[in-house]
């Protein structure tokens, strides 16, 4: 169906109303010129009649010679507007007569009255004024007037007042479709921008739903890592709570052990005292037997023995030596050993207590991790919250957009042609259905959740 | 040295040397000592006393071949550097050994002199060569001959003459003192 503009409306209804004007205008004009040029002709009638009957009154009175009679109307011979003069004698005869035209019968109004009287017959007013003589009525004068020369009148003022009227209507008009361009202008233009904005911000309420919807999903996998993080953090604090207690032992086993290594070197440094000791006695055994062996040597065959005996005392003693020696070799073995192992177990502390801060530090990073993961999961509940919040408050936000969609619609075509109209109010439709379409799953989707 | 030694000793060992000053087929005993890598044989009919090396002090203006003195058993006595006297230099390659250095006093007459021995190993039998030419030239006149032992070559010392050729390059012909404690 189509549909009128406000502008075309605006300019109906201020030509219907110039219109109205000018025609109650008009009208008013010639019905008041009609009554104005009515009136002026009946007073002209009556006064001319008036004067006629005192005019022609002695002759009637005098019953004179109608041409005599006839030159008392000469005078208004002529007249434009009358039409016939009759005068009428007291008992009903017609004295004199006299027509400007050829009337038809009964067209003239001849009777007697005794006062002046006007009447309306036909397109004649006729006009009926007694003829008095010394306060006596001796007849009735009636006159009858033609009306053309009003209706003329009435005809121009009529064309004047139409053409008057025409000229405001059309002003008017012009005005009006000034007037309601000024008006309707703006408002289209504002119709038209309301349009654009309320689709605007009904694909805007669909986007943020989208994004909404996307939000919450996203906050339910980080919450959902966020638990495992959580999980994983008590894990380690567990394991890291075993590690410390370990590396704790570890420190205290690794400085018995390098407390052990050092009291086995002050031993092995003792048995090494002692091992010099004996290797000093040994020496001296050697030196002692092997001069007793030169002195044996030295006594021929009586001493032959005796250096046998110091032969093998020596070879005794040169073992000892050789078995001092090698447990030298050991011991020097040993206490590079030890020394390696003290070293290692000093570096086995020093690993240990810094894998005992290392735990305590890890102890301490996953407590706060912990911490941190459990307020994070809290802020995840709360942005939950608050996102669905905004989720409502976007399909508020979406339903009165769909609103301002159709209000904006309508206002544009109230404002605007129809034919401009139309595939703006498909676009508004289809991204209204679009909008509530997408509202509809993020509700369903946030129901969902 | 040990019984293994002195049974070593009574297999004659092969030796090669310059004519026996110790009359015709005469066995001696000798003591084998070694400094640094070579052995020597010196009779121990030569060898005073085997004593622990001690403190050797240097003696001012002493040849090179003088270590100094030591007191041995309470006697003062001359160090002779073996190894200058034969080789020429200052020290011959050592060898590591069990026992601690040695001094073995040799005597000839009222002369007594002390060489450093790095180790002892024993005493064996010597059977010098009557009339035996010498094999080098440039020998040392206390070195009296050579024998192998056990695949070692062993140089036997003339003590009288090694203490005669050191006394007689120090300039010192007055025999060693008794020292006061």
């Amino acid at each position: 169906m189509r549909t009128l503009g406000l502008r075309t409306k605006l300019v109906v209804t201020f030509t219907g109303l110039f219109l109205a004007f000018t025609l109650v205008f008009a009208w008013y004009l010639i019905e008041r010129q009609r009554t104005i040029a009515s009136q002026a002709l009946e007073t002209r009638a009556k006064g001319l009649s008036s004067i006629l009957a005192k005019l022609i009154a002695p002759a009637v009175d005098l019953d004179l010679d109608r041409s005599q009679a006839e030159n008392s109307l000469a005078a208004i011979k002529g007249h434009k507007d009358l039409i016939y003069v009759a005068v009428l004698k007291a008992d009903g005869s017609v004295y004199l007569r006299h027509s400007e035209m050829h009337l038809s019968s009964g067209s003239e109004l001849l009777e007697n009255s005794d006062t002046t009287r006007v009447e309306q017959r036909g397109e004649l007013l006729h006009v009926l004024e007694p003829i008095r003589s010394n306060g006596k009525d001796i007849g009735t004068l009636a006159a009858g007037f033609s009306r053309q020369s009003i209706e003329r009148e009435i005809q121009t003022s009529t064309r004047t007042v139409v053409g008057f009227s025409a000229a405001i209507l059309v002003i008017g008009f012009l005005v009006a479709w000034v007037f309601s361009g000024t008006i309707a202008r703006p408002m289209l233009e504002l119709a038209k921008r309301l349009t654009r904005l309320s689709q605007d911000l009904a694909g805007l309420a669909r986007s943020q739903e989208t994004s909404s919807s996307q939000q919450v999903s996203t906050i339910d996998e980080t919450r959902g890592t966020m638990e495992v993080m959580l999980a994983s953090a008590q894990q380690i604090a567990e394991s890291s709570s075993v590690v410390l207690g370990n590396a704790e032992r570890s420190v205290t086993g690794n400085r018995d052990v390098a407390h052990r290594i050092l009291e086995l070197n002050n031993h092995a440094e003792r048995v090494a005292e002692i091992l010099a000791a004996i290797m000093q006695v040994a020496d001296r055994t050697d030196l002692l037997a092997l001069n007793a062996a030169l002195e044996g040597t030295k006594a021929g065959e009586a001493g032959r023995g005796f250096t046998l005996v110091a032969a093998e005392m020596r070879r005794l003693a040169e073992s000892v030596m050789e078995s001092v020696a090698g447990i030298r070799r050991l011991m020097n073995d040993m206490r590079l050993a030890s020394q390696s192992a003290v070293q290692a177990g000093q570096e086995g502390v020093s690993l240990s207590e810094e894998t005992t801060r290392s735990a305590r530090d890890i102890a301490l990073v996953t407590q706060q991790q912990r911490k941190a993961t459990e307020q994070v999961g809290r802020s995840m509940d709360d942005m939950a919250a608050t996102v669905s919040e905004a989720m409502s408050s976007t399909r508020q936000t979406a339903a009165t957009a769909q609103d301002l969609v159709h209000a904006a619609l309508h206002l544009d075509r109230l404002v605007g042609s129809s034919s401009r109209v139309q595939p703006s109010a498909d676009r508004a439709d289809h991204a209204g259905h679009e909008g509530s379409a997408s509202m509809g799953q993020g509700a369903g989707e946030s129901r969902a959740r | 040295m040990n019984a293994e030694a002195v049974a070593i000793g009574a297999t004659k060992p092969a030796v090669s040397g310059r004519k026996c000053p110790f009359g015709e087929a005469a066995t001696i005993t000798l003591m084998l000592l070694r400094l640094g890598k070579r052995w020597f044989g010196v009779d121990v009919q030569s060898i005073e006393d085997v004593a622990l090396k001690s403190w050797v002090t240097r003696v001012p203006t002493a040849p090179s071949h003088i270590l100094g003195v030591a007191t041995v058993r309470g006697r003062l006595v001359t160090v002779v550097g073996l190894e200058r006297l034969v080789t020429g230099v200052g020290t011959l390659s050592r060898e590591n050994s069990a026992t601690l250095p040695r001094l073995v006093v040799m005597r000839a007459d009222d002369y007594e002199m002390a060489v450093v021995a790095d180790s002892i190993q024993g005493m064996t039998e010597y059977q010098p060569v009557p009339d035996a030419e010498p094999t080098q030239a440039d020998v040392p006149p206390f070195i009296r001959g050579e024998f192998d032992w056990r695949g070692r070559r062993v140089s036997v010392l003339d003590a009288p003459l090694l203490i005669a050729a050191a006394a007689k390059l120090a300039g010192v012909l007055s025999p060693s003192e008794e020292v006061e404690p």
